[in-house]
């Protein structure tokens, strides 16, 4: 019985769910999973029926200041060294450090108003990567884990998620096999996880496995025993070098490699379009670059949304070449954004009322701006939250058709009542 | 017959009994209790002998030694059995070498160490809180020496939610620590982890099926509405603050205190450093910076502002009253949290005893007579009688958990292999035998380590006697030295050496290696070859235990998992424990190489990992595809450890 996962049509795939929920976690979980998984029978049509299959989420990890990237400021000394420009869009000026992406424009919308509750770096990126403020004794699944647990596993073999140079909270109280997997650096890729043998040696060891392997298997015909077999198998494929070809950015040519940037932020970019053209639904890439622009220096913001600029809007020309930015949604956000006026030492403070998110792609509505700061930068209206944001995400998916349960004692998906960014969606 | 169990609120005087002494309680029941289980488990057979032939169904074929001995010492100790250990049972001739061996794993320090685990996971022990000084150290301490001495499980639990003081002087109000500031998910925790009763529902709003009320539970909760956690009273923090004082002035005016201190620590530089720091420690604990759980009678357990039903308002405080079964009566001057200890680890609360009988024989047999364990119905149980049975036999033998272990470990059902074949969606499983169980996270890391290190609990993680035992320099200087300021340590228990200290390369003095390191990339990997229960609790992420399923000690419910996936796998493909393991200088490689006949080496792989001879098919495909050399030797280890059967109880 290869591939399990695969060759299931989609009840007996429930089935299986529920069984392994049942015999794995106890009974008491499965009512919930039984639930999840019949309640969204619409899974398999709505899975054809997203106008996005997978996303691209690209987190600025320290804060990205807003008015220099996504809501520039025309007020004489509000803004700093940003201005407006237009955009391919009419309807879209953003600022004049993203001349690549202006280019663009019509592909692409802002959400200018966005806000969170907290001004703490590691709590507000918390909030940002599950909808849920931090709570003592509590971790929260991040969007892709919650993603493959109503929608399933994007592929047989490949993880549904994949997180890179991330810090990612993962599968939260969600089983591990809803972990997304972790890669530290886009250019080794899964390097490091690989089998340290050969091939040859790999495929004796397994040959052994798999000998010594069959007396107990045939003993115990169980369903759990037989899923560990399939998983042994797809781990094999996974790790033996063809499955390892997904992670390694080094087959892409060289002067795709460059566009993207020689960085870690655009190659992890480049792996991530890699991994969702062959299957991966949710990669998250973090710039690890700082965007903690505290202390000012507009050297280095130059250098920030010249990255910016230069990665994203080759991804999106990439995917676009591909035929698939109909169909993959790019994400570009923050924990919270910077305050419009600079300091007296060039810096700009932490700003978490009143921040951007970028847009574009599967599901989503080109050329507009969503929501606006007053012209100091504040007050943003209406007021959209990180779980606003991840309810406008799971709507794209086709997430929503699913009426999402409550877990036993568990927060469920998408607490306290968000609501999808419904003007920003096409 | 049953002894009332208000202990008066005596604070607890111990050394840490698990750090220093290494055999735990012998197993040696009297006379009369031997009796009680040997007739138990002749009660328990009869019930299910009685379900089965119902049925008409067989009990499931018995089990060879190797099996037998596999299963116990999962089981009971946490690990497969070393190849030595596994020889030794089989070559035993003794008629009743499987009772010999049960009673000796019952004593051994496997079994404290798999049991914390149990309970770490059901009390959701965490090493590291947001709340830096939790001092949980202290209650895994507490934990791991109420095993070792064989404290009656009704006395643990009365001790823990009775509990007053800081973790200094009273480590069993760890319990109550570990939900600071979240009291009433506190209370919804104690019901489904002794008294299999899942009343969460309620806590917000009525239970839409079952019978609860939010009344009900406001009620239930009120018996911790005094219930308080801070730095105490006034009146508390003088005292506190007087003990404190004592100690110091003892501390520092014992004549063996700086001998003590310098003959531990060679240098005199060094040993001014320490006295030195040991008086800022002692000045931080008599500024009274330590959290207390106390009783304040002012304070209550109100209803919610949203309380939204007609039989109270908002914001009324309810009489206390228990959610289940009725008042058992106790002592009338008694507090509250006294008051409901008693009554809960009473031996008449029928809904307590049933709970963790019906745990512990889930525990042994894959599957409780009741599912899910922490909301059991009597109606659903596969066989209501069997239930019954099991949770007289438990009061019948005072709580004690080794009793009843035994006594499940003698039971016909256990003395099965587990079931072939999976009982049908719907149908009830009447335990001809166990249920095929993937091991825990525990017990494969465990069973690793068993096969990387010799001896691997000598190495264990020390906790800090009470503050009440500091007697003279030298507790003084344990009580100090093992105060570990968050720091995760290590200490072999035979020497008392310190061996490792969290975040010092310098500090490990072992004869073997327990700490190896490896890199991968740039990154530096140290993994700590202890046992489970002697790691950070939880294991950070990544460790392996996590990807295996360990608890990350946040829910009760479904909080481990055994369900696999492919990280997993893949660490342990090519993850570091099986590079260790499959390397030329683990205990298991030498132990294999020693042996100079190939078919003998195989003979030695199989029985170490699998814990079975290799079959005759197994044996030709050996003989086809490997030969004799050292990188084939690490083929055979790895292939062993990467078979589903390794990480199965059969």
């Amino acid at each position: 019985m290869k591939e399990l996962l695969q060759t299931l049509d989609e009840p007996s795939r429930r089935a299986f769910l529920l069984y392994a929920a049942k015999t794995t976690l106890g009974v008491s979980l499965a009512p919930c999973f039984l639930t999840g998984a019949e309640e969204a029978p619409s899974s398999q049509k709505s899975l054809k029926k997203a106008p996005c299959e997978r996303v691209i989420f690209l987190y600025m990890k320290g804060g990205m200041s807003q008015t220099d990237t996504f809501d520039p400021k025309e007020s004489p000394g509000i803004g700093g060294p940003s201005k407006p420009i237009a955009t391919q869009s009419p309807d879209l000026k953003i600022s004049d450090k993203l001349p690549k992406l202006a280019m663009q424009g019509n592909d692409l919308s802002v959400i200018r108003s966005m806000t969170t509750k907290t001004g703490a770096h590691s709590q507000a990126r918390y909030v940002m990567h599950t909808g849920y403020r931090q709570r003592t004794g509590m971790t929260h699944p991040q969007l892709g884990s919650w993603a493959q647990m109503f929608l399933g596993k994007s592929d047989p073999i490949l993880p549904s998620s994949v997180v890179i140079a991330s810090g990612n909270p993962g599968p939260g109280f969600l089983a591990p096999d809803y972990s997304p997997l972790p890669i530290g650096n886009a250019s080794r890729g899964i390097k490091d996880l690989l089998p340290k043998i050969d091939k040859a040696k790999l495929e004796k060891r397994v040959r052994l496995a798999k000998g010594f392997s069959s007396s107990f298997a045939h003993y115990f015909p169980h369903e759990e025993v037989r899923a560990y077999s399939d998983f042994y198998d797809q781990t094999v494929k996974f790790i033996s070098g063809d499955m390892a070809e997904p992670f390694d950015i080094m087959r892409e040519p060289g002067n795709l490699r460059n566009r993207y940037g020689n960085h870690a932020f655009g190659q992890g970019a480049l792996l991530a379009r890699r991994l969702v053209e062959r299957g991966v639904r949710y990669v998250e890439v973090t710039s690890n670059r700082s965007w903690d622009s505290m202390h000012g220096g507009s050297k280095n913001l130059a250098n920030l949304a010249n990255e910016l600029d230069g990665t994203v809007s080759s991804l999106m020309t990439d995917l676009r070449d591909r035929g698939m930015l109909d169909s993959t949604m790019i994400v570009v956000t923050s924990e919270f954004g910077r305050t419009p006026k600079v300091k007296s030492n060039g810096g700009r403070d932490h700003h978490p009322n009143g921040f951007s998110a970028m847009l574009a792609g599967g599901g989503i509505k080109g050329g507009i701006a969503v929501g606006e700061t007053d012209e100091n930068g504040r007050d943003p209206f209406p007021e959209f939250e990180p779980k606003d944001l991840h309810a406008t995400i799971a709507e794209a998916l086709g997430m929503t058709g699913t009426k999402i349960r409550r877990l036993p004692g568990r927060p469920s998906f998408l607490g306290g009542k968000p609501k999808p960014i419904k003007e920003i969606l096409a | 017959m049953h002894r009332p169990l208000l202990i008066p609120l005596l604070l607890t005087c111990l050394t840490p009994l698990w750090a220093a002494r290494p055999q735990p309680a012998p197993f040696n029941p009297s006379k009369e209790k031997a009796g009680i289980m040997r007739t138990s488990v002749q009660r328990i057979n009869a019930v299910i002998d009685q379900k089965l032939s119902q049925e008409k169904l067989p009990y499931n074929s018995p089990m060879n030694d190797f099996l037998f001995a596999r299963r116990v010492y999962v089981d009971l100790t946490g690990t497969i059995p070393t190849y030595e250990e596994l020889v030794h049972f089989a070559n035993d001739e003794r008629p009743r070498k499987r009772t010999y061996l049960i009673n000796r794993l019952l004593a051994s320090e496997g079994y404290v160490s798999h049991t914390f685990n149990y309970f770490a996971n059901l009390l959701r022990i965490q090493s590291k809180s947001s709340d830096k000084d939790l001092g949980s150290e202290f209650f895994m301490g507490w934990m791991k020496d109420s095993i070792h001495q064989d404290k009656p499980y009704n006395r643990m639990v009365y001790e823990m939610v009775s509990s007053s003081g800081s973790i200094m002087e009273n480590p069993a109000t760890g319990y109550h620590l570990r939900d600071k500031d979240m009291k009433l998910d506190h209370v919804a925790f104690m019901t489904k982890i002794f008294l299999a009763k899942d009343i969460a529902c309620a806590q917000c709003h009525d239970h839409p099926s079952d019978d609860w009320t939010q009344k009900q539970y406001y009620a239930f909760a009120s018996y911790l509405g005094e219930l308080e956690i801070g730095k105490g009273d006034d009146l508390k923090k003088e005292k506190e603050r007087k003990m404190i004082y004592a100690a110091k002035e003892k501390l520092f005016h014992h004549p063996r205190f700086s001998t003590a201190v310098k003959s531990k620590y060679g240098n005199n530089q060094m040993a001014q450093k320490k006295i030195k720091s040991f008086r800022q420690d002692f000045k931080k604990l008599s500024e009274g910076k330590i959290l207390s759980v106390y009783d304040d009678r002012s304070s209550e357990l109100p209803l919610p502002d949203d309380y939204q039903y007609d039989d109270a308002k908002p914001g009324d405080v309810v009489k206390p009253a228990f959610i289940v079964g009725r008042p058992l009566g106790g002592p009338k001057n008694a507090n509250l949290r006294e008051q409901l200890g008693y009554w809960l680890s009473h031996p008449q609360n029928g809904w307590f005893s049933l709970a963790i009988a019906n745990r512990m024989w889930a525990r042994y047999l894959g599957q409780g007579v009741a599912e899910p364990l922490h909301n059991v119905e009597i109606r659903k149980a596969s066989n209501p009688l069997l239930l019954k049975t099991l949770s007289e036999v438990m009061v019948a033998l005072d709580f004690d958990l080794r009793a009843f272990s035994w006594v499940v470990l003698h039971s016909k059902s256990y003395n099965r292999l587990a079931s072939r074949v999976e009982t049908a969606e719907g149908k009830r499983f009447h335990f001809p035998g166990p249920v095929l169980r993937r091991m825990s996270a525990e017990q494969i890391w465990d069973s690793l380590v068993t096969l990387m290190v010799k001896d691997p609990l000598r190495y264990r993680q020390p906790a800090p006697p009470s503050l009440l035992d500091v007697r003279d320099g030298w507790s003084a200087l344990e009580f100090i030295d093992n105060r570990t300021d968050g720091k995760y340590r290590l200490v072999d228990s035979r020497t008392g050496e310190t061996i490792l200290v969290e975040g010092n390369d310098q500090t490990s003095l072992s004869q073997q290696r327990i700490s190896v390191s490896s890199r991968t990339g740039k990154k530096r990997n140290n993994l700590i070859l202890a046992r489970a229960s002697e790691l950070p609790q939880p294991a950070p992420s990544g460790h392996l235990l996590r990807k295996f399923g360990q608890s990350e000690r946040l829910f009760v419910v479904g909080a481990s998992s055994r369900v696999g996936s492919v990280p997993q796998l893949m660490e342990l493909m090519n993850g570091f424990p099986t590079e260790v393991l499959t390397g030329d200088d683990s205990l298991l490689f030498r132990k294999v190489r020693s042996v100079s006949d190939p078919r003998k080496q195989a003979e030695v792989a199989f029985l170490s990992i699998l814990n079975r001879l290799p079959t005759e098919s197994e044996k030709a495909l050996l003989l086809k595809q490997t030969g004799s050399s050292e990188s084939d030797l690490s083929d055979l280890i790895w292939a062993l450890l990467n078979t589903p059967e390794f990480f199965f109880i059969k």
